[in-house]
C-alpha cells in the first residue's frame, strides 16, 4: 500500500490553538487596491476585536448641528445642496415669486430628519430615498419622493401663525392616495409606517 | 336670442372664447434655479404653486398663440417685477391638453381670461389675447403631483430653440410698446 509522507519542511497548525476563516479579515486593507492582490491570494490581517459603532455625519444647518447615521448620508447631500433657498430673494423666478424664510427652511430641515432618522433607527435600519427638496413661489418648501415603491409629496408651509407640513400620496401598488396634515413637532407613527414604503 | 358675448374687463376688445377639451394649452416653467450639482427633472411639483394673490393657474390657449415661438416672444418683452425683461432662456414650455386639465382633482373650473392693458399697453406689460385661468382651489399637493406626472408620462416639453429668435426678440424689445402684442394682436 502506498502511503503519503509529510514533506520535511511542512508543518502542520497548532492544534491547541484552532482558527477559523472567519477571524481573518478578508478585505482589501484602505492602503491597497484590487491590482495590489498578489499572484498567491488576498493579503490577510486579523480582524479587530474592537466593536464597530455605527458612525455619523454632522449636519450644519443654519447654526444647529444635526448628528446624521452616514448610512444617510445622500440624505445630508441634499440638504447641503437645498442650502441656497435662504439665498433666494424677492421674485427668484422673475414672475413674482416671494423668498423662502429661514425659520421655515430650519422648520422643514428639522421635520424631514426627525422622520427620516427615526424611520431608520425604528425599522432595522430602513434607508428612506431622499426627497427633492423644492422652493415654491408662494414661499414654502416641497418635499418630493418618487420611489419604487410610493410617491409622495410634503408641502411645509407657514400659515395662519403656525407651521403646516401637509401631504399627498399613494403606493404605486394600488395608486390609492392619502393626504392630510403631518404633526411637525412629534412623529405620527402611522405616516412613519407609511412613508416606509419612500425606501 | 341674441346673447351678448362675456369679456374679461369691460375695455377688453376680445370675446371670451369657449374652451373645448380637444383644445391644448401653453404653461411657461422656470428652469435654473438650482445653482448646485444634483438633478432635476423639470417641471417639479412646485412649478404648479399658486403665487400670493394668484387664485388660478396661468396658460395660453394654444389655438390663439398658435405656436411656441410666439409664446417665447410674449415673455421675452415682459418685465419682472425689478423692471427688467424677462430672461427667457430661464424657462421651458409645457403643453398640456384641455381634456386632462379638467380631471384634475380640485378642478373647478379653465376660462379664456384675455388680458388688455390698452392699445397700446405699457412698455413691458404686453397684451395677451390668448390668457387662461385653470382653478383648481389653492392648487393642493395632490393636484400639483397630478399636473407633473402628466408632464413626465406625456414628454409634453416642447422643444424649441431660443436661438433661432434671438434677433426677434432683440427687434420686439427696440420697438418698446409699438408691437402687436402691445396692440390688438394683429399679426
Amino acid at each position: 500500500m502506498r502511503t503519503i509522507e509529510t514533506p520535511e519542511n511542512y508543518r502542520n497548525a497548532p492544534l491547541s490553538n484552532p482558527r477559523s476563516i472567519d477571524d481573518y479579515d478578508c478585505r482589501f486593507p484602505e492602503k491597497y487596491n484590487y491590482y495590489d492582490r498578489t499572484p498567491i491570494g488576498f493579503l490577510f490581517s486579523e480582524r479587530s476585536t474592537e466593536k464597530v459603532e455605527p458612525t455619523y455625519i454632522s449636519l450644519e444647518v443654519d447654526g444647529i448641528t444635526y448628528s446624521v447615521p452616514s448610512a444617510l448620508a445622500d440624505l445630508v447631500d441634499e440638504i447641503n445642496d437645498s442650502k441656497y433657498i435662504v439665498t433666494l430673494e424677492n421674485d427668484w423666478d422673475n414672475l413674482g415669486a416671494v423668498p423662502i424664510s429661514k425659520e421655515l427652511y430650519k422648520k422643514a430641515i428639522s421635520f424631514l430628519l426627525m422622520y427620516t432618522i427615526f424611520i431608520y433607527k425604528d425599522d432595522n435600519k430602513t434607508v428612506l430615498q431622499s426627497p427633492e427638496i423644492n422652493p415654491c413661489c408662494n414661499g414654502s418648501i416641497d418635499l418630493s419622493w418618487s420611489t419604487v415603491g410610493a410617491r409622495m409629496l410634503i408641502n411645509v408651509k407657514f400659515k395662519e401663525g403656525r407651521y403646516l407640513a401637509s401631504f399627498f400620496g399613494y403606493p404605486n401598488s394600488t395608486k390609492l392616495p392619502i393626504e392630510g396634515l403631518i404633526d411637525m413637532d412629534n412623529i405620527d407613527k402611522d405616516i412613519a409606517l407609511w412613508m416606509k414604503k419612500l425606501k | 336670442m341674441d346673447e351678448k358675448a362675456e369679456v374679461a374687463t369691460p375695455n377688453c376688445p376680445w370675446e371670451i372664447q369657449t374652451i373645448t377639451d380637444d383644445d391644448f394649452a401653453f404653461r411657461q416653467v422656470p428652469v435654473n434655479l438650482r445653482e448646485t450639482h444634483r438633478t432635476r427633472k423639470i417641471p417639479t411639483e412646485s412649478s404648479f404653486a399658486l403665487r400670493p394673490n394668484e387664485d388660478s393657474l396661468s396658460f395660453n390657449l394654444k389655438a390663439i398663440i398658435i405656436d411656441v415661438s410666439k409664446n417665447f416672444k410674449l415673455m421675452s418683452i415682459t418685465h419682472t417685477s425689478s423692471g427688467k425683461f424677462v430672461e427667457v432662456t430661464a424657462f421651458k414650455i409645457f403643453e398640456f391638453q384641455i381634456n386632462f386639465l379638467k380631471t384634475i382633482g380640485k378642478f373647478e373650473a379653465i376660462t379664456h381670461t384675455p388680458q388688455f392693458h390698452g392699445a397700446p399697453s405699457p412698455i413691458g406689460k404686453p397684451n395677451n389675447k390668448s390668457h387662461l385661468s385653470l382653478f383648481c382651489g389653492e392648487f393642493n399637493e395632490g393636484s400639483r403631483v397630478q399636473l407633473k406626472e402628466y408632464c413626465m408620462e406625456n414628454d409634453c416639453e416642447c422643444q424649441f430653440d431660443i436661438n433661432s429668435i434671438r434677433e426677434e426678440i432683440a427687434e420686439l424689445r427696440a420697438r418698446s410698446n409699438d408691437t402687436p402684442y402691445h396692440n390688438y394682436w394683429e399679426f
